[in-house]
């Protein structure tokens, strides 16, 4: 007999509910959406954190130490604990990020899928740091390009990376808070331009 | 207040947690003989110095790291600043 069920139509959705991603542009300054990325994060196990951080090494094209960032030919890592990390990459070429991962480090480290627990916002444009420095308690001009914390920014806990000093950083924040952090961080543009514009 | 995390560097009071007395990284062995005495004095009895205190502080809001902190509870003035499994390891070393 022919399977008489509908064909399943499930619709991805962004964090926001939406079908496209969250673009704002306010002033000089645009923050975006990315939900293209897969993320998993790697925990070496005990008596393994050398090997495990050679393989990312590898992956990664050099080592990556606590509180940098790297980008590797098809992955960025990003170091976020002693011996811990979180690995990125573009979620419609690796959607399996997590599995490859674990496969190809065995029972050296723990894995984990992250891809729905975090929302990707890139924030770019001149001087941005100006909106930033409203928001985290990081000194932003000492943050150089390839720096990776982790830190609050509001009362919502996140992953900055700077990818390019004062013009583009990403911020990783748990998905539940994606519209948190988006009000926040809106807020603090629209306060930095409208202080621009006044004579 | 800012405590220079050994790993991250100078980082805000407000990312974290403060554990209490740092002397709690030493468990009594729950099968010793005294272990009721020990487990009542590792419980209840606490320093309550005016001046240098060891402390454990949690870094919830960054890397998830214990600390052990030496603070002059007078001054508030931070004199040392180690990770609790350096220490936790160094006295199992010394055992």
């Amino acid at each position: 007999m022919p399977d008489q069920s509908p064909a399943p139509r499930l619709i991805a959705r962004t964090a926001f509910g939406a079908d496209h991603p969250c673009v704002e542009t306010i002033g000089p300054w645009t923050l975006t959406e990315c939900p293209n990325r897969a993320i998993a994060s790697v925990a070496a196990r005990q008596g393994h954190e050398d090997a495990v951080a050679a393989t990312l090494a590898t992956l990664a094209s050099g080592p990556v130490d606590l509180g940098t960032l790297r980008r590797g030919p098809s992955v960025d890592v990003f170091g976020t604990a002693l011996q811990q990390w979180f690995v990125t990459a573009d979620h419609t070429e690796q959607e399996h990020l997590a599995r490859t991962l674990a496969d190809d480090l065995g029972m050296t480290a723990s894995v984990t899928e992250q891809n729905d627990g975090w929302v990707v916002f890139t924030l770019q444009g001149d001087g941005v740091i100006r909106v930033l420095e409203r928001l985290v308690m990081t000194d932003l001009r000492a943050l150089s390009n390839g720096s990776a914390q982790r830190l609050l920014l509001e009362h919502m806990n996140v992953f900055l990376l700077c990818r390019e000093q004062d013009q583009a950083y990403d911020i990783l924040v748990a998905r539940s808070f994606a519209l948190s952090l988006h009000h926040a961080v809106t807020a603090a543009m629209r306060s930095v331009a409208a202080l621009s514009t006044m004579s | 207040m800012i405590i220079p995390h050994p790993l991250l560097g100078p980082r805000d009071a407000q990312e974290f947690t403060y554990l209490g007395d740092a002397g709690l990284i030493n468990r009594p062995y729950w099968l010793s003989e005294d272990a009721a005495r020990a487990f009542h004095d590792y419980l209840y009895l606490r320093d309550n110095p005016a001046g240098q205190h060891r402390e454990l502080w949690f870094h919830e809001q960054g890397d998830r790291s214990w600390l052990v902190v030496t603070r002059d509870t007078t001054t508030h003035e931070i004199l040392k600043v180690e990770l609790a499994r350096d220490v936790a390891l160094a006295r199992r070393g010394a055992a």
